[in-house]
This record gives structure tokens, C-alpha cells and sequence, in this order.
């Protein structure tokens, strides 16, 4: 690249121009100034406040990015308006844009992204895509290669659960990867590697915490809290942190939830009941409210409409009105239940009947919303899966009360 | 009386004695002649030149279907003969490298000098094995008296690779050891500060100064900070693998791997009996083995580990190694021989090249050439292959029905490189697939056009809105009416996902649209989520739609439920995030809400509607009884 004046200005101009570094006309004024004294350019812009030398030399970095197609015109936009007009460094830049990537050694990284490369989760080309994708989108890594089929979700969940391991010291790295190898290769758990190889003494028990609460609260997804765990990761950060700067939980929500917590570590209610608490409290804005309700915990149950079977079926459009009507005096003569009949004239099978039930029971229980149900029962029938396997794929329940 | 001469050797072809050992030129003449006289022996000796020692060198197939000679190389030292090497290959180089080695196996000889300190300067000192006893072939030192014990004589290539030039004193040819990666010793107190450096084995030109033609010492040069063979640190150019360059440690050694392939590096390290960490930086990968004692212990690269990986190392040909003496682990994973190991690892390094021929890369398609082959046809076309578990091929082939990448494959079938490796070759090898580029390497399918394809282009651009960069409610209801024939004709399901992404602007309650910044970053992630045969675009007003040709309702959901998650799982930008912003996804399909493209889009609507009403943002609608 030829270091005249008027060339990095041609080079360089749209992304200083669109970030608001420079005004076209500052940057023909500069040029001309740079090439009458002779000056560097940077010196120029340096002198009349624009841009400093740090902030050229992100310029120059993020030019050769956009020029490999590693980072979109756009995101290089943001990342310069931060190097240049917030004084910040390139890589705190880039890791505002996309969590976790830096820019080292001429190539995009990332912690995780390097940690599943090394157990080969992820090959060197989609791990490059991934990184730019999560750098153009701001999406986690992780979230990123499993929107480009590039790992499955268990991939992610090993990886990010042998990451934590490592990271409390109850691993080594090596024995991280290892036990992230086998486990991919045999398609297994990483708990289930972890015995196999006898790397770790004793079993590894994945933990309900609060992001598991928030899971069985509807408040995110398991994919969201795989999500907020690799930006805990990464970021080195608390997952209560990164919860509530994903605005998944406010301060009392996040109080409150520590509490519950402590009341399920205690034994004094469960899981699901917790959870239930909880989603009373999502709207709550004050700490009184808060000490008011968890003070007077009452009934746990959820409160929903309640939902039968018969319902739950036609609201899925797997039995008509006039299915149930035909079914009805049958029902009542052979004095047997309505979804039994339906069973015996053959309306519905027996796959159906199990997953609507199981459905229900999620339903009772405050696990899933009824417009979840119908979704649930629908995908269970056509993709011939139980309700468990149906939960896993869409994230509704954690994989902590599901298994991995 | 006239005596007839003795018959030659049927068993053995003698070639003409020479004068210098054979070069590479010479090795495949024999392997040539040896493979068109399967079973009968090809010989070459040669003397070493103001010696009485003379080399026999033989290659010979031993059965018709062997794939690689097995060479043997004999040492005479006029009252005995002794066998140096011997292996099964068709490596030249290696066999090159064995042949150079036994004018180098001389170095120490000539090195050794009375008048050089004596006594453990060498830092590695402590690490080097015990002098055994001294054999009067240097070779048979190769041998260990401990730990491990190659089934078969190592290289001889391999013996003092890591030496520098100057050596602890010794006393005669015989009371060479094994080298463990030696360090210069100085010879005067100024060059304490002197670098490890290894020395190239295959770099005669350094090395060879010290030897005179004869083989007799040249006088030496003062030694200040040890001499570079090409691959030592200070003469390294540059660095080929992308990774980043490995922090030089004082006490670490270096190398590229042009110049000393993987296999005679694991060797060496037999050889010397190295405990330590060996790091080898592949073109994309880096893997490492640790050895203890000249002993592989533990080996791993992203892909496999133990012997698996020791298999895969051998096959990376380009990169660097950087050797950490002393480096342990509590790891043990290689449990295999590591003469098998090599072996293996180069019959996968021919079958790696023919894949690689043949335009393999990750994403690459793996294309069936047979869309209807039975179980005993299949078999029968494997017959020809490599071994591997019929079972195994058979199902990976029912899965290759479907359009698949590599990157495909090797998530949902996860295996190691050795496995992918034979089972691609078995499967191109016997006909059964062929390799097609990715469109991405392609371009656009419309390139054949030339130049009319900016008129195609044109046509695209003004389907889209330029604020957002998705199609245009007109556009998108175009594509559905297309859709809706394929589904008359072929009855393929259809979906519809019609969503609004609001957003409540400083704490206020009632939301508004995305402004454009965030409505681009939605739109990449939605992109992400999505199918790239899904078409997504404006409906009506403010909200999208997002048309999924032949997939079902329920599988519609899903696709809404990733969009959803995708869309929350951080900031969309400062500010607008999962507590600002309000979502609502209206499912609706073909034949499950009616049979035409009216009651599709009142299905979405109402549906749409119900999210915003209920407790869950995405409504599946159900307006019909399933057929």
C-alpha cells in the first residue's frame, strides 16, 4: 500500500467519513495539508483533533478486515467510532461489538472458539466464518457456529461446561480437551467422557443455579442461558453479570432468585416450585414487594388455566369438535375416558396420547405455557419424539432437570 | 579342466558395487526393479571410502500384494557384518535420511576431542539417559537399555539429529550415545551464553565443514553461539503455520517440518531417548506428544489422541515443531508400537493426498453416484476397498443420500481422521461418491450468463427495500404465490411465520418499530437462523414475514423459537435488548390451516395476534384438524 496521503485518504475515507471521525471536507483539507508540508496523514488529522495515531492504525486494521471480508463495513464503523471518539483500545472495541473476540496475531480469536479447536468441535474455516458472523451480528460465538450447523447444541454444552470445569481449577486444560475429544467422537456427555476416561475422580454434578431458575421460569431459553454462560466465559464475568446486561433479569429478580435458591439447596421447595415463585415476580419493581411475597409463599402452584387432555388436543388440531362429539356417548357407555375412546376408534395413537399427557403435566406444572403445549404436542407427533427430547430441542426446560 | 563359473543368486538381483552411497535417484531404481521382481532381492553395496567398512543396501517385496519393500541395510567392518536397519517403506527420503545418517554417525568421531571440558555443562545433562554399554556399533546404541524397545532397529537417521557440534568428549566411534538434544558446550568461558541449538542431520553443508572428505577432523571454528543448520531458530525464515509463533523458551528446539518430516522427528526422539514436550504446528492445527524416556506417552491433536493422533501427525507435511525438554504430563494415551503407529500413519498420509487430489475440502458435497444400490451391491463395490467395519460405511452411505457437505458428515457422524480418512477413500476409491465443489467456490450458479446477469441482479434489487435490505410485502407475497403451486403440485408443505419486533424506546410503554440500526443486525441474525431457500420479508406495514417452503408447522416453531433466541441472546444494539423489546410470531402452514394462500395468511395473522395476547410469544396455529 503506497503511505501517500491522498491514498490512504482513498483507502480509508468511507470508513472515517461514516464513523464521524472526519468531515469529507476535513479529510480533502488534511490531504492537502499532509501533502504541502510533507506530512503523514494521521499527523494532520492528529493536529486538527480528528484522529490520533492509535486511531489510524485502527483505521488501517480495520480496512485489511473489510478487505478480507473478516468484519462488515457497519461493525468496522462501530468499532473505530469507539477506538477514535471514545479512546478505547482496538480489542476492548472489537469485544464490545462481538463478546470474547479479539483480534491477535493478525487473526480474529477467542477463548472458546480456541478451546473447541483444539478438541476439534469446530473446524479452522467455520471457526473463521464464526467469528466474523459474531462479530457482525454481536451474537455469541457459540450461538453463531450453532446457527451455521457448524456444532450441535451438545457440542456447546460440553465445551462450555469443560471451560467452567477447567476454569475452577477441577480440570486441566489438557484434560479438558481430552475429555471434550472423546466425548465429541463417541457422541456422548461430557460427564459421561469425563467417567469413561476416569479423568475427573469423582462425578461431576452439573448445578441448578440461578440461570437454570430463569430457564424453568420461561424467563430465557436453554439456548439463551448457553448463551449467557459463554459470555460468562469469556467475558470473565459473573453469570448474574451477564443476566442482567442481557436484560434478562433486574436486581430484584436476580435477589430474589438467589433466595429461592437457597430455599431449594435447603430442600425447603423445589425446583419447579421455585420457579414458579419466581414468574410472580417478574413484574415486581420494589424489594418490599419482593420480602412480601417471598414471605408468604402460600400456594406454589402456577397459576394457570387449567387445560385437559380433550383440550389440549383440538387446541393442537390433532381431534376436530366433531371427533370429541362422536366420542363422547362412547366415552360415557363404556365408561372409559374420553382419550381412551379416541384411542379405540383410532382417532388418535398411542405416541400421541403419551406425549399429550406428558404435555399436560409440564402444563400443570408451570413448565411450559399452553401455547408451548400446542407447539410441544404438534413437533412431538410429527417428528415421532417424547416430550423430553421435544423440551431439549426447543430449550424449555434446562438440561439440568432433562439431562445432557 | 574348465570349471564352470558359480551360478548368481537367483533370489538376488546384485547391481553394479559403487563407489558413493545411492541418492534418492538410485533408491527408486531399486524399488522400481525390486516391484517387477516381486520376491527376489535388489542389492547395493557400497564402500566407504578410506575405510575397510562397506554398506549393503537390499530392497525386496515380499509377497505380490505387499505395498512397500522392505529394505535392509548391512554394515561390514571387514570381520563382521551387522545389521544396521531394517523396515518396510516406500518413503525415499526416509531411506535417503538413513543413508546420510551413516556418514553423519561419523560426526561424533571427529568431534571427540581429548582437550574438550569435560564434565555436565550440557543443562540437558541431567536429563540424558546413562551412558550404557558401549557398543562398537553406533547404531546398536539406538536400542535403549530401558523403557522403550523398538520391535526393530531404528534409523539410523535419527541418532544424532539434535546434536550440536560440539560434543561431550568421547573416546572412540563406540562410545557414542544416544544425543539428547545436546546443547553447544563451550570450549572457552566466553561462550557460556551460547544457544541449544540442534543440528539438522539432513543440513550437511554446517555439519560437513567439521569433516574433512576423508573423514578426518577439520580444524574447528571458534564456537560462540553454536552454528544454525537451516532449521534452527536464528536461521528460521518464517513461520507457515497461520498460528501464532510459539514463545521461544531458552531451553526449547525448534524446526520446520520441510526439513524433518514428522516420522523421523518421532524417531529421533526415540533415538535420544527425549523426555519432553514435542509441538507440532500444523498448517491449521497444532498437536503435541510427550515422550518420557524416548517413550511416547501421550499424544494429541484437535481431532484424535493417543495413537490416533500420533497417526494423524505423521501426515501433516507442512508446519514447525518446537521440542520442551522436560515437559510432562500424567496423560497416557498412546498404547500402540510406534514403528506401527508411523507405518499406519503414512498409508492414511496416501490415502489423505488421494482425498485431497481429488478436491476434498470441509465444505465440499459429498455426492452419492448411485441413488438406488442394495446392501449386497454396496458390499460387493467395498470389496475393493480398504478394511473398515461394513456396517459402518453402509450407514454413512444411507446418510449421503441426502445432500451433505463434509462439515456435515463429521458432525453428525463424529469420527477421527483416520476413520473419514479410509472410509472417503473406500467410498471414491470403489466408485461409490464423487467430491463436488461448494457453490461458495463456484460463485453464483447464474455466472454462465456473463454479462446479463446484472440484469437478473437488477430485477433482485428492486424486489428488496433498500431501508432494510429484505424483499418488499409485494415481493414476498409473489414467492408465496410460487410456493403455493409447488405445494398444489407436489403437495409439499408450506409455512408462514408472520412476526413483529417492537421496541419501547426510554422506559416508555408503547412500543415502536426498530429503528434501522438494529433492524440491520436483526435482519443478519435472522439470516443466520434461517435456511437460505427461506425468503424472508416486509408484511403489510411494520411487521415481516418469513415464507419456509416444504416444512411443516411445527417445524416452522422451531425456526421462530431460534429467531427468537437469536434475537435476545444479547443487546441488539445499546439499549435495545431483551427487557425494551417486544416480539410476537404468528406459525401458520399448509395443509394444517386450510388449502390456500388466504387462509395461510389469516392463520399467521390471527395467530400472530394470540402472541401478542399471550403468555408466550410465538403461537403455532391449529385451524384445521390434521388429515
Amino acid at each position: 500500500m503506497s503511505d501517500e496521503p491522498a491514498d490512504i485518504a482513498l483507502r480509508l475515507g468511507d470508513l472515517l467519513i461514516r464513523s464521524g471521525v472526519v468531515t469529507i471536507e476535513a479529510l480533502e483539507d488534511a490531504v492537502v495539508l499532509a501533502m504541502k508540508m510533507p506530512m503523514p496523514l494521521d499527523r494532520v488529522l492528529g493536529m486538527n483533533g480528528h484522529l490520533n495515531a492509535a486511531g489510524m492504525q485502527a483505521a488501517l486494521q480495520l480496512q485489511d478486515m473489510i478487505d478480507s471480508k473478516q468484519i462488515s463495513l457497519d461493525s468496522a464503523v462501530k468499532v473505530l467510532e469507539l477506538v477514535a471518539l471514545q479512546s478505547m483500545d482496538f480489542n476492548t472495541a472489537l469485544r464490545k461489538l462481538a463478546p470474547g473476540v479479539e483480534k491477535s496475531q493478525g487473526k480474529l480469536t477467542n477463548k472458546l472458539g480456541e478451546t473447541m479447536r483444539k478438541a476439534g468441535v469446530v473446524n479452522p474455516k467455520n471457526l473463521e466464518q464464526g467469528l466474523m458472523q459474531s462479530l457482525n451480528t454481536g451474537l455469541p460465538l457459540g450461538m453463531v457456529l450453532m446457527g451455521m450447523g457448524a456444532i450441535t447444541n451438545q457440542n456447546l454444552h460440553s465445551t462450555l461446561l469443560a471451560q467452567r470445569l477447567v476454569r475452577d481449577g477441577e480440570l486441566t486444560p489438557e484434560e479438558g480437551i481430552q475429555a471434550l475429544r472423546f466425548a465429541r467422537l463417541h457422541t456422548i456427555s461430557l460427564q459421561q467422557s469425563l467417567e469413561q476416561q476416569r479423568i475427573h475422580g469423582a462425578a461431576i454434578k452439573l448445578h441448578f443455579g440461578v440461570g437454570e431458575l430463569f430457564v424453568l421460569s420461561g424467563f430465557m431459553t436453554e439456548g439463551q442461558l448457553l448463551s449467557s454462560q459463554e459470555l460468562e466465559l469469556v467475558e470473565d464475568k459473573t453469570i448474574e453479570q451477564v443476566l442482567q446486561e442481557c436484560g434478562y433479569a433486574t436486581p430484584i429478580t436476580l435477589e430474589a432468585s438467589m433466595r429461592l435458591l437457597d430455599m431449594v439447596k435447603k430442600g425447603t421447595l423445589f425446583e419447579d416450585q421455585a420457579a414458579n415463585i419466581l414468574k410472580r415476580l417478574k413484574h415486581t419493581t420494589t424489594y418490599a414487594e419482593m420480602n412480601e411475597s417471598l414471605s408468604n409463599l402460600g400456594d406454589t402452584d402456577v397459576e394457570s388455566n387449567k387445560i385437559d387432555v380433550s383440550e389440549l388436543l383440538t387446541m393442537a388440531g390433532l381431534v376436530s369438535d366433531e371427533d370429541i362429539a362422536a366420542a363422547t356417548p362412547l366415552s360415557l357407555s363404556n365408561r372409559v375416558s374420553l382419550v381412551k375412546t379416541l384411542q379405540q376408534v383410532g382417532i388418535i395413537d398411542a405416541h400421541t396420547i403419551t406425549a399429550v399427557q406428558d404435555c399436560k403435566d409440564a402444563l400443570d406444572s408451570g413448565i411450559i405455557t399452553a401455547e408451548q403445549a400446542v407447539i410441544a404436542v404438534v413437533y412431538a407427533g410429527e417428528n415421532n419424539k417424547t416430550l423430553e427430547e421435544t423440551l431439549k430441542t426447543f430449550g424449555w426446560a434446562p438440561t439440568v432437570l432433562i439431562g445432557e | 579342466m574348465f570349471t564352470p563359473k558359480k551360478p548368481p543368486d537367483p533370489s538376488k538381483i546384485r547391481l553394479p558395487k559403487a563407489s558413493l552411497p545411492p541418492g534418492i535417484p538410485e533408491l527408486q531404481a531399486m524399488h522400481a526393479q525390486a516391484s517387477e521382481n516381486r520376491g527376489r532381492e535388489v542389492e547395493l553395496i557400497w564402500a566407504e571410502p578410506d575405510s575397510a567398512k562397506s554398506y549393503s543396501m537390499s530392497a525386496r517385496f515380499e509377497h505380490s500384494k505387499t505395498e512397500s519393500p522392505t529394505w535392509t541395510l548391512w554394515e561390514d567392518d571387514g570381520q563382521e557384518g551387522k545389521l544396521v536397519w531394517k523396515f518396510d517403506t516406500s518413503d525415499f527420503e526416509l531411506i535417503n535420511d538413513v543413508v546420510c545418517m551413516l556418514k553423519k554417525a561419523k560426526a561424533p568421531v571427529v568431534a571427540a576431542e581429548p582437550t574438550e571440558p569435560q564434565g555436565p555443562l550440557d543443562p540437558f545433562e541431567a536429563m540424558k539417559p546413562k551412558p550404557v554399554a558401549q557398543p562398537t556399533d553406533p547404531f546398536n546404541s539406538l536400542t535403549p537399555s530401558s523403557g522403550f524397545r523398538p520391535t526393530q532397529p531404528q534409523p539410523a537417521v535419527q541418532q544424532d539429529q539434535f546434536q550440536s557440534s560440539t560434543r561431550a568428549p568421547q573416546q572412540n566411534p563406540a562410545s557414542y550415545q544416544p544425543g539428547y538434544f545436546q546443547q553447544n558446550v563451550p570450549e572457552k568461558p566466553a561462550a557460556a551464553a551460547a544457544q541449544p541449538v540442534m543440528q539438522n542431520p539432513y543440513a550437511g553443508s554446517v555439519d560437513d565443514a567439521n569433516v574433512g572428505a576423508t573423514g578426518a577432523p577439520m580444524p574447528q571454528r571458534p564456537r560462540t553461539t553454536g552454528f544454525l543448520p537451516p532449521f534452527a531458530p536464528g536461521a528460521k525464515k518464517d513461520n507457515e503455520s497461520p498460528y501464532a509463533p510459539v514463545e521461544k523458551k531458552a531451553d526449547t528446539i525448534e524446526g520446520n517440518l520441510s526439513e524433518m518430516p514428522v516420522p523421523a522427528l518421532l524417531r529421533s526422539l526415540v533415538v535420544n531417548q527425549a523426555t519432553g514436550k514435542l509441538e507440532i504446528l500444523g498448517e491449521e492445527t497444532v498437536g503435541d506428544v510427550y515422550f518420557e524416556n524416548g517413550v511416547p506417552k501421550h499424544a494429541g491433536t484437535p481431532t484424535e489422541y493417543g495413537d490416533g493422533a500420533i497417526r494423524e501427525l505423521v501426515t501433516w507435511e507442512k508446519g514447525t515443531y518446537v521440542f520442551t525438554p522436560n515437559a510432562r504430563t500424567e496423560m497416557r494415551s498412546v498404547e500402540d508400537k510406534l514403528e506401527k503407529i508411523i507405518a499406519d500413519g503414512i498409508q492414511l498420509l496416501d490415502q489423505k493426498r488421494h482425498l485431497k487430489r481429488a478436491g476434498l475440502a470441509y465444505e465440499s458435497y459429498l455426492v452419492r453416484l448411485h441413488k438406488n444400490l442394495s446392501d449386497s451391491e454396496l458390499k460387493l463395490m467395498l470389496t475393493k476397498g480398504a478394511p473398515l467395519d461394513f456396517n459402518f460405511q453402509q450407514d454413512v452411505y444411507q446418510y449421503l443420500r441426502h445432500k451433505r457437505t463434509f462439515t456435515d458428515l463429521l458432525r453428525d457422524k463424529p469420527m477421527d481422521s483416520t476413520m473419514w480418512s479410509t472410509l472417503l477413500f473406500n467410498f471414491l476409491s470403489c466408485g461409490l461418491i464423487e467430491i463436488k465443489q461448494p457453490d461458495a467456490f463456484k460463485g453464483s450458479q447464474l455466472d454462465f450468463l456473463g454479462e446479463a446477469r446484472s440484469q437478473v441482479q437488477a430485477i433482485h434489487e428492486s424486489f428488496i427495500r433498500p431501508e432494510t435490505g429484505v424483499y418488499s410485502y409485494p415481493a414476498l407475497m409473489y414467492f408465496m404465490e410460487y410456493e403455493m403451486h409447488r405445494y398444489e403440485a407436489y403437495n409439499f408443505p408450506m409455512s408462514l411465520i408472520v412476526f413483529e419486533i417492537k421496541n419501547r424506546r426510554d422506559g416508555g410503554t408503547v412500543p415502536d418499530v426498530l429503528n434501522p440500526q438494529a433492524a440491520g443486525i436483526a435482519a443478519m441474525r435472522i439470516d443466520l437462523v434461517k435456511r437460505p431457500l427461506d425468503i424472508i420479508g416486509h408484511f403489510e406495514a411494520v411487521d415481516y414475514g418469513l415464507l419456509l417452503p416444504n416444512t411443516t408447522g411445527s417445524s416452522a416453531a422451531f425456526v421462530a423459537n431460534r429467531i427468537l433466541e437469536s434475537l435476545t441472546a444479547t443487546p441488539l444494539i445499546k439499549g435495545v435488548d431483551r427487557n425494551t423489546l417486544t416480539f410476537a410470531f404468528g406459525v401458520a402452514s399448509l395443509p394444517a390451516d386450510g388449502d390456500d394462500l388466504e387462509s395461510l395468511v389469516l392463520a399467521a395473522k390471527s395467530a400472530k395476534l394470540k402472541a401478542k395476547q399471550g403468555q408466550f410469544p410465538i403461537v403455532l396455529s391449529r385451524t384445521k384438524k390434521r388429515e
